[in-house]
């Protein structure tokens, strides 16, 4: 479900999964698309076990988009997903904060971690309850026209933080 | 899932990139950026559909960049002139 106000900063993009299979599943098909658009931060609270079921699901739809690429023959087809096929080989997945040496797009971070100073991002994935602070702190360098994937019931903190980031200043 | 704060509206008219068919906002997921920098949005339905979300996906994005790289040469050519 997407929230959006008219001439608001964000797009909320709300989904609902059962279990944490699901989500891990969900998130990864979704990361792809919105790595396009620029940096990526994902809360989480175990980043490191995330992570690595994360990269797994990500190799394994790496390899079903070869799969895509060889079995078909259309040129502009073919260059689409080849397009897709290096795009997914060049990001990088870190667990610490970003900083100005690092070359990562994507991270996972902690609740604690995202109450740092943050460059600015394109896209924020919440997959664990977070404070009022802590989203207030982490949702200041989300670029306009981000977009804030929420995983879970909505929550009260989502609810009185976000409805006054979106709106217009 | 509990109704969102009044103050949030659904967005009014969405169209999905994949299939081009209106979309309501409960329907809808956030896909990546469209040529002018809003964001591009497909249903919820072809996330579940594997095959159908990375080649529509793909298809999309390659359109934008032959568009971006045929307005580039159009402001080259205007600029040469």
């Amino acid at each position: 479900m997407i929230l959006h106000s008219e001439g608001g900063r964000w797009y909320i993009d709300a989904r609902l999964t059962e279990t944490s299979d699901q989500m891990s599943y969900d998130l990864t098909q979704h990361l792809v698309r919105r790595a396009h658009a620029g940096t990526v931060i994902v809360a989480a609270d175990n980043t490191k076990v995330f992570l690595s079921v994360v990269r797994k699901r990500w190799a394994k739809l790496l390899y079903e988009v070869e799969c895509m690429r060889s079995s078909t023959l259309d040129r502009e087809k073919r260059e689409s997903l080849q397009y897709e096929v290096d795009h997914m080989r060049s990001c990088t997945f870190a667990t610490k904060p970003p900083s100005p040496r690092s070359q990562s797009r994507i991270y996972f971070l902690t609740p604690e971690q995202l109450d740092t100073t943050l460059p600015p991002y394109a896209t924020l994935y919440i997959t664990t309850c977070l404070e009022p602070s802590v989203i207030h702190n982490a949702t200041r360098p989300l670029a306009g026209g981000g977009v804030i994937v929420i995983y879970g019931p909505w929550v009260k903190p989502y609810d009185d933080l976000l409805a006054q980031q979106f709106q217009l200043a | 899932m509990p109704i969102p704060s009044p103050s949030i509206t659904h967005t009014p008219t969405l169209t999905c990139v994949i299939c081009h068919a209106p979309v309501s906002a409960r329907e809808a997921t956030a896909g990546s950026v469209q040529l002018d920098g809003s964001l591009a949005i497909a249903c919820t339905a072809h996330l579940r559909e594997r095959r159908t979300w990375f080649t529509a996906w793909c298809a999309f994005e390659s359109q934008l960049r032959h568009k971006q790289q045929a307005k580039a040469a159009n402001v080259h050519k205007a600029a040469a002139r």
